[in-house]
């Protein structure tokens, strides 16, 4: 028989094209869920940082600063004597108060700080500012933004493919000596990233300075496009070494064992049994069914890793998010820091849903459950 | 002059190491295997029938001590060849395996046609278009449609992620397919499908197999010859007509009167004994203490003797080429037959409209449906009969027991017992009700906590109900483990569950439903994780306690076969309902409703005969209870089905014989 003619036999696209319905379908689900997430978790943070009165004292100490400011500020109002220049400020701040329903009860209020916050209206800092000189939390924020998913995303990815490779490549060669070197440096992990990089620092900047030793470009910044990128480059270098080294071997080391013991599925024996390449086994057999859990535990050490990243920035000077929100602290600026949770909470909500996108990419029965 | 077989293995040998030392799984076999043969490879497990499988396909585990012999392949050794060789020239493009366990024989995340084709794609280099389209053809050969190429395993029932696998060790029309317990996981309508299914393709493809099981029946399907396994050799090498009809291996015959047969009426027997540890053998005949026939002889290491050409024997008995009658010493011990008492008319149990119903979540809160586990049951069990549930499995056999427990409320309707509605008893009464009713499950190491030894585990259903007094309880549990026929108690006392064989763990969890006292015993499957040689001992025992003891035993089993000997009445069960009641030996020889008829059709005495002809099979699937069909459960495979009258109304029971109950139209003017 012509296989060609043969009419039992679907098209290919056919499979495709329900998988990627699906796959929108169970897109769309997740983001409505995980915005419902995010405004659940924002509206905690607004319930919680507003207990005490903290966000309203807030606000007022920040309308009255703004509109005496303006006062002060505004050449027609010179004449009046300090006595009337702080009715005027009173009146105006009443009028500013009604105006933003400060007199309302709380709960009306509240859905109103919600809609700012997730329209990303943060409002304004009490001490700090942003380099360019704005104190828009959210262009201070902003700005340090890059600079910490620059230097976490491309540690965690190197962290991710290097480990990943080896550990395939260690399960097909276990008990080799690389395999036992690695099982007797797994409890290096121990130790956090900040430990590893004061010594790095010690050694690769002062002993042997040949890496800065903190920062993240040259001051002042060189000026070509390339020259800017390898200065970036040469600042990274220790950092993304000292996470490295924090994370690696036991990451290694434990995504060895967990193919290991994953091959020995049943569907992994067939899969011999068929005389398939073992390169083709190890792709397709080991290494795909067990993708959904491996880029889950890929996600909560980068969720993890966010909480070290005040210190790790600190130790290398980073001008990142870390350094900001401990700049924060010190500044006592709470603005910045009830800014930082809610850009923290869209963070993980980003991630949240690049994982299960993800997921459901690498798992059709995440995918296909979907429909039922 | 004989053509040269296919397959010629002289003195294959597989050993692995252990911590505890080597174990020689298997221990230097000699055979053949012809164009278009199946040879049934028989054997209790642990006797190394997958060691076979995967000696002869190199897929071989880490630990592999010692793997040699000569596999000839059409006259060529095929054991030198180089890994890399082997693998491009004879796995699965000469020789392909279906491997035991193959439910999980599928990569989850890759599409089942994907898997089917791509030894093409990497061992003949086709194109996937090319190859998908032959992965249709076979799809077609095995009985699955086309359109489920596209589909991902688990969107496979069963039977069809079976057949696909089955498809897959097809695809590149290899000579010899070697097949590992292909059907044992499965129902019994679905497995007699597929073994359907294998006798047409072996007589339209000329393909010969290997099959592999310990399931006598099943393995008279399709045998042309049997081989029979014990402790690592094979003992017994005969044409399936010859095996079939008289073994000559002492322990052939016993595993054939051990086999329970629907339409016989002697007592199966057991087999006594254990096989023995691979690691530590026996000197001289592996089965001596097992066989009834050993004389001063069989303290030698007994060597194959040929019977006739192709037919040998591994038994001193055959010395002298004694072909007539039975060996000398070898006869049945006469099987006491149990007095069929009158049954009695005091009703222990009912149950009236029982319902249990499991509500399925969605997002986990939102009900999505209901799973309708048992949908609408009555009966009466009287005091001191015993009665089996028959069943395919996912027809809410276990989910009847457990509401018969009390461990699931009913959704609705109700049980009596002893005169007393279940739902109106308080907590303290409910305690004393599961006292009355000792509870043996399927899984026997699963339902002994591993970490209590066998006299905690006895002493805590005592201690809960307040058996205060040590002595006594040590005596009660010492009784129950002398009924229990685990003597002496002492042996088995201080052990932990681990130590135990599954048939003594049976025993144990026999004796521990026992040791309340109980009016009744609800037995869920309590042999179908045992093997072969032991169930018919446990069944036995059961049946021999409960006459004694005049209790009422219920019998979940979803194996028909065993019922005839072993209850006095049978209730079948189809998609939560019951269908069929009557006593064994009425509905055995004159079933009613089409579907006991087709259960019965697809259950199988072993006979050579079987491998010649199909069976005749409904088509279809078991239904969903989620969404059951209307009407009639049975109406989309019933090939009698009624027209606008059994897709639309639920057949009440009818009476088509004196006390024989069938829900089915069929016998509505009775
Ligand atoms: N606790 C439970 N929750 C939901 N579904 C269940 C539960 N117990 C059993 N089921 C479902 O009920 C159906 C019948 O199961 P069961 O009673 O175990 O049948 P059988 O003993 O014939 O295998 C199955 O589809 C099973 O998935
Ligand atoms: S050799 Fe002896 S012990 Fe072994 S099976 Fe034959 S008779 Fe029995
Ligand atoms: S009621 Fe109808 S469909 Fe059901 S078994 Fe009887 S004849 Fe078949
Ligand atoms: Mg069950």
């Amino acid at each position: 028989m012509n296989p060609s003619q043969n009419p039992s036999i679907p098209k290919n696209a056919e499979g495709l094209v329900r998988d990627l319905k699906l796959m929108l379908l169970f897109t769309g689900k997740r983001i409505i869920a995980l915005a419902l997430m995010v405004l659940i978790g924002v509206y905690l943070t607004i319930l919680i940082a507003n207990m005490g009165g903290r966000v309203d004292e807030l606000r007022l100490v920040q309308i009255r600063s703004e509109i005496s400011e303006a006062v002060r500020g505004d050449l027609s109002f010179r004449e009046l004597n300090s006595d009337e220049r702080n009715r005027l400020i009173q009146r105006r701040v009443d009028l500013e108060v009604q105006r933003l329903n400060l007199d309302r009860p709380f709960l009306l209020r509240s859905f109103n700080y919600l809609y700012r916050a997730m329209l990303l209206d943060l409002g304004r800092a009490e001490q700090m500012h942003s380099d360019q000189g704005s104190r828009e939390v959210h262009a201070i924020i902003l700005e340090r933004l890059p600079a910490t998913l620059l230097l976490f995303g491309t540690a965690n990815l190197l962290i991710f493919f290097l480990s990943v490779y080896i550990a395939l490549w260690l399960s097909r060669h276990y008990g080799s000596l690389i395999d036992r070197i690695v099982i007797v440096l797994a409890p290096t992990s121990a130790a956090p990233a900040w430990f590893y990089g004061i010594f790095l620092i010690l050694f690769f900047a002062f002993l042997l300075p040949i890496l800065p030793a903190g920062g993240m470009v040259e001051a002042p910044p060189p000026l070509g496009r390339r020259d800017y990128a390898l200065s970036v480059l040469k600042h990274m270098a220790l950092p993304v070494l000292a996470m490295l080294l924090s994370q690696i071997f036991i990451s290694i080391y434990s995504w060895r064992t967990f193919f290991l013991i994953h091959s020995s599925e049943d569907y992994v024996e067939m899969a011999r049994a068929k005389g398939l390449p073992s390169r083709m086994i190890e792709r397709r057999y080991i290494l795909r069914p067990t993708l959904a859990p491996v880029i889950t535990s890929f996600m909560l050490m980068l969720i993890s890793m966010w909480s070290g990243a005040i210190i790790l920035e600190r130790t290398f000077s980073w001008p990142g998010l870390g350094t900001l929100i401990f700049q924060a602290i010190g500044h006592h600026d709470t603005p910045v820091i009830i800014g930082s949770v809610v850009i923290f909470a869209y963070l993980l909500a980003f991630s949240i849903l690049v994982l299960d996108i993800v997921y459901g990419i690498v798992d059709p029965r995440v995918r296909i459950g979907a429909k039922r | 002059m004989m053509t040269e077989p296919l397959l010629k293995v002289e003195d294959l040998r597989l050993a692995y190491q252990t911590e505890r030392g080597i174990v020689t799984a298997v221990d230097g076999l000699n055979f053949e295997i012809q164009r278009n043969e199946a040879l049934v490879v028989l054997g209790e497990s642990g006797c190394g029938k997958s060691s076979l499988a995967k000696a002869l396909l190199r897929v071989l585990p880490r630990n592999v001590k010692h793997h040699s012999g000569r596999v000839l392949l059409d006259g060529v050794d095929i054991m030198p060849l180089s890994p890399e060789r082997f693998r491009r020239e004879i796995q699965w493009l000469r020789i392909s395996l279906v491997m035991q366990a193959s439910m999980n024989a599928l990569n989850p995340v890759m599409r089942v046609g994907e898997q089917v084709a791509e030894p093409l794609c990497v061992h003949r280099g086709w194109s996937p278009h090319k190859a998908m389209a032959r992965a249709g053809e076979v799809f077609e050969l095995v009985g699955v449609s086309g359109d489920f190429l596209r589909r991902y395993p688990f969107e496979l029932s069963g039977g069809m992620r079976q057949r696909v696998v089955l498809a897959m060790a097809l695809v590149a029309e290899p000579e010899l397919v070697i097949m590992d317990e292909p059907t044992s996981a499965l129902d019994v309508l679905t497995q007699a499908g597929i073994m359907n299914r294998l006798k047409r393709i072996k007589r339209e493809l000329g393909t010969s197999f290997m099959l592999i099981t310990h399931d006598v029946a099943t393995s008279s399907e399709i045998a042309d010859r049997v081989a029979l396994m014990y402790a690592g050799q094979f003992v017994e090498l005969s044409s399936a007509a010859q095996f079939f009809a008289k073994p000559a291996h002492p322990y052939g015959k016993l595993l054939m009167d051990s086999v329970p047969r629907l339409h016989q009426t002697r007592q199966p027997d057991h087999i006594p004994g254990q096989p023995p540890n691979l690691m530590l053998l026996p000197s001289g005949c592996r089965f001596a203490d097992r066989c009834p026939a050993r004389f001063d002889r069989c303290d030698e290491d007994p060597m194959p003797i040929a019977l006739s050409k192709r037919n040998e024997v591994r038994c001193w008995l055959y010395t002298d080429r004694i072909e007539t009658g039975k060996p000398q010493g070898l006869h049945n011990t006469p099987i006491p037959v149990l007095e069929t008492r009158p049954l009695s008319k005091e009703v222990l149990v009912t149950a009236q409209d029982l319902h249990t119903w499991f509500e399925l979540k969605q997002w986990g809160f939102i009900r999505a449906g209901y799973v309708r586990a048992v949908n609408g049951v009555n009966f009466h069990l009287y005091r001191g009969e015993a009665v089996a549930f028959v069943g395919e499995s996912g027809c809410g056999k276990s989910s009847l027991a457990r509401t018969l427990l009390g461990l699931h409320a009913p959704t609705r309707g109700e049980v009596v017992f002893e005169g007393r509605h279940m739902h109106a008893l308080n907590k303290h009464e409910l305690k004393q009700y599961r006292a009355r009713v000792g509870y043996v499950q399927q899984d026997p190491f699963g339902a002994l906590p591993p970490f209590m030894t066998i006299r905690r585990a006895l002493s805590e259903p005592l201690i809960i109900h307040g058996v205060k007094d040590r002595k006594e309880r040590e005596t009660r549990i010492r009784a129950a483990l002398e009924e229990v026929r685990l003597s002496p108690a002492d042996d088995y006392l201080p052990k932990f569950p681990h130590m135990l064989s599954g048939g003594q763990q049976q025993r144990v969890v026999i004796a521990r439903s026992l040791i309340l006292q109980p009016a009744m015993i609800i037995a869920d499957e309590p042999v179908s994780m045992l093997d072969a040689s032991v169930r018919v001992e446990i069944l036995r025992l059961l049946r021999t306690i409960q006459s004694k003891r005049e209790l009422t035993l219920a019998f979940i089993t979803h194996d028909l076969s065993t019922v005839r000997h072993f209850a006095d009445r049978i209730f079948v069960m189809y998609g939560g309902r019951i269908v069929e009641a009557a006593t064994v030996d009425d509905l055995l020889d004159f079933p009613q409703h089409p579907y006991t008829q087709a259960l019965l059709a697809a259950t199988a005495d072993p006979d050579a005969k079987n491998a010649a002809q199909e069976r005749e099979l409904p088509d279809g699937e078991p239904p969903s209870l989620l969404h059951p069909p209307p009407g009639c459960h049975f109406h989309p495979r019933c090939p009698y089905a009624i027209k606008g009258l059994c897709d639309v109304e639920e057949p009440p029971e009818f009476e088509p014989r004196a006390v024989h109950y069938s829900a089915c139209w069929l016998h509505k003017d009775t």
